[in-house]
């Protein structure tokens, strides 16, 4: 485990070095994400000039959700993505074979060996929204709130990692499927309150597709305190999908026989 | 002219046709671009419960969306990164052909592949579109896509100076997000934001089929708006003809 985290943080810094090398591309991330994320913000508010309250949230509970999301996905962004896009490429072309040679487990090589650190900026500008949309609230929130808001959010990032390991090892029984277009539109319901969607959607969004754990339930969680039944099963859920998507690597990847030219 | 139209219409025939062998991935692009559309249905059906034009809007906005969805950052800037542009050039054809024919094509599968999805839509949602003002935006709907694919090919140009130009693209995107008319129907927005919004480029692209098919828009109004949109596609024209000729200067291609 310890061995584990040392190559990560090796990994990390070397991901870094490169990334700041170019400072041009640094300026420019970081327009794209202040821009996106002024934008969503902007949505928001128009919303809140026809109606008070969204499926019972309010301006500044909505936008303390939208920047759990933000952070969610600045993590994504920033250690999942820049891995797993695409990564049915590296299987069909046989690339992913010098993964396999090396001496750490293939799941974790395959989804964190390389990271994009200047996504990190939405994880911090998400943070600053969060601060925001709690203060526009105007709740007070409790230590036991932000802690449990904080337990949330690592089970979200684990379910996250989790659930796209999950669709990347689809291309060892599927290899013509490809559906990294398809996890960012499902993605893309989480920016909302789950509690929005009309019955079927909501029950599918939260039972089947986890996609309430990653934003609506931290966010609640954060901002009423009486709602701590959701860390443990979050944290469950994390700990299903953790072992959900190991499983289904290792059965994948005894089917994996590399591709020969 | 007519040598020209018959060869982009051969462009659309060869392009769909390669488009076809990817149809899988196809679906699941079509997917990806009707998520902003379906969101927004969502999220103001929630807002205005019971308000059926604005459910009619979003379920035009996301016919209008799958019928001027643009890639030309796939298309040309990869083009231009990889080298196949120098290719391009040395065709006797103006180059632009073949991304309008890809371009085309691609639109034209994602309103095959989306029909399901719209029709899935409108009858959830309980959109009327009345078949006269639907009529009556199909211009706006050509204009749109032709605006769209402009703007779309202008900032994909981009690529001739910068590495980036996936990021450029995408934050037009988000412009058309804005101001296009998907975070928020125009008309249900303050002003001055409304008329604001109505002069940029983005809403004529996007959210103006819509209204007119939803029958938010009429007489005086309607026309203006044909004419602003006209207007914008002249000028983004003119300038995207402009920063080719640029561009191209620049240009140098990669390998032997």
């Amino acid at each position: 485990m310890l061995k584990l985290i040392r190559l990560f943080a090796t990994l990390f810094s070397m991901s870094l070095r490169r990334q700041i090398t170019f400072r041009a591309d640094l300026v420019f991330e970081l327009v794209l994400t202040v821009v996106g994320l002024a934008a969503s913000i902007a949505a928001l508010g128009m919303i809140y000039t026809r109606t008070d309250t969204l499926g019972g949230w309010g301006p500044g509970e909505a936008i303390a959700l939208l920047g759990t999301f933000q952070i969610i996905t600045g993590l994504r962004t920033a250690f999942v993505e820049p891995n797993l896009q695409w990564f049915g490429k590296q299987v069909k072309e046989g690339t992913f074979d010098a993964i396999l040679t090396q001496p750490a487990p293939a799941i974790f090589l395959a989804s964190l060996n390389t990271c994009a650190p200047l996504a990190l900026g939405q994880v911090g500008l998400g943070a600053i929204v969060v601060a925001y949309g709690v203060h526009e609230a105007s709740v007070s929130i409790t230590p036991a709130g932000v802690a449990a808001w904080l337990a949330l959010l690592v089970a979200a990032t684990v379910i996250m990692w989790a659930t796209r390991a999950l669709l990347a090892a689809l291309v060892f029984w599927a290899p013509e499927l490809t559906l990294d277009v398809v996890y960012d539109s499902v993605w893309q319901f989480a920016r909302y309150p789950v509690d929005i969607y009309q019955r079927p959607l909501r029950m599918l969004l939260t039972y089947v597709l986890p996609v309430a754990f990653l934003a609506t339930v931290p966010a609640r969680v954060l901002l009423d305190t009486g709602q701590l039944v959701a860390v443990p099963v979050s944290i469950g859920l994390a700990i299903g999908s953790y072992l959900l998507a190991h499983l289904a690597w290792q059965a994948g990847l005894r089917r994996y026989t590399s591709a020969t030219s | 002219m007519i040598r020209m139209l018959r060869l982009v219409g051969l462009s659309i025939w060869r392009q769909s046709l390669s488009q076809w062998s990817w149809r899988s991935f196809l679906i699941t692009i079509v997917i990806g671009q009707s998520v902003t559309p379906l969101l927004g249905l969502l999220v103001w059906s929630a807002a205005l419960p019971g308000d059926s034009q604005v459910s009619t809007y979003y379920v035009a906005l996301l016919a209008v969306q799958l019928m001027t969805a643009s890639y030309e950052h796939h298309t040309l800037s990869n083009g231009i990164y990889d080298g196949t542009l120098a290719r391009a050039l040395v065709q006797p054809q103006p180059v632009v052909i073949d991304v309008i024919g890809s371009n085309l094509g691609l639109r034209i599968w994602h309103l095959i592949f989306g029909l399901p999805l719209i029709a899935i839509a409108a009858v959830v949602a309980g959109a009327q579109i009345d078949v006269y003002e639907g009529m009556l935006a199909l211009p706006a709907v050509v204009i749109a896509g032709a605006l769209r694919f402009v703007f779309t090919y202008l900032l994909a140009l981009s690529a001739l100076w910068t590495e980036r130009a996936h990021g450029v693209v995408g934050l037009g995107e988000t412009l058309i997000f804005l101001l296009g008319g998907t975070a928020a129907p125009l008309g249900y927005l303050p002003e001055p934001f409304r008329s604001v919004g109505q002069a940029l480029p983005f809403w004529s692209m996007l959210g103006l089929p819509a209204e007119i098919a939803a029958g938010t828009i009429h007489g005086a109004a309607l026309s203006q708006a044909y004419a602003v949109q006209l207007g914008w596609l002249v000028v983004l024209t003119a300038l995207a003809a402009v920063i080719w000729r640029v561009g191209l200067r620049r240009f140098a291609a990669v390998g032997a």
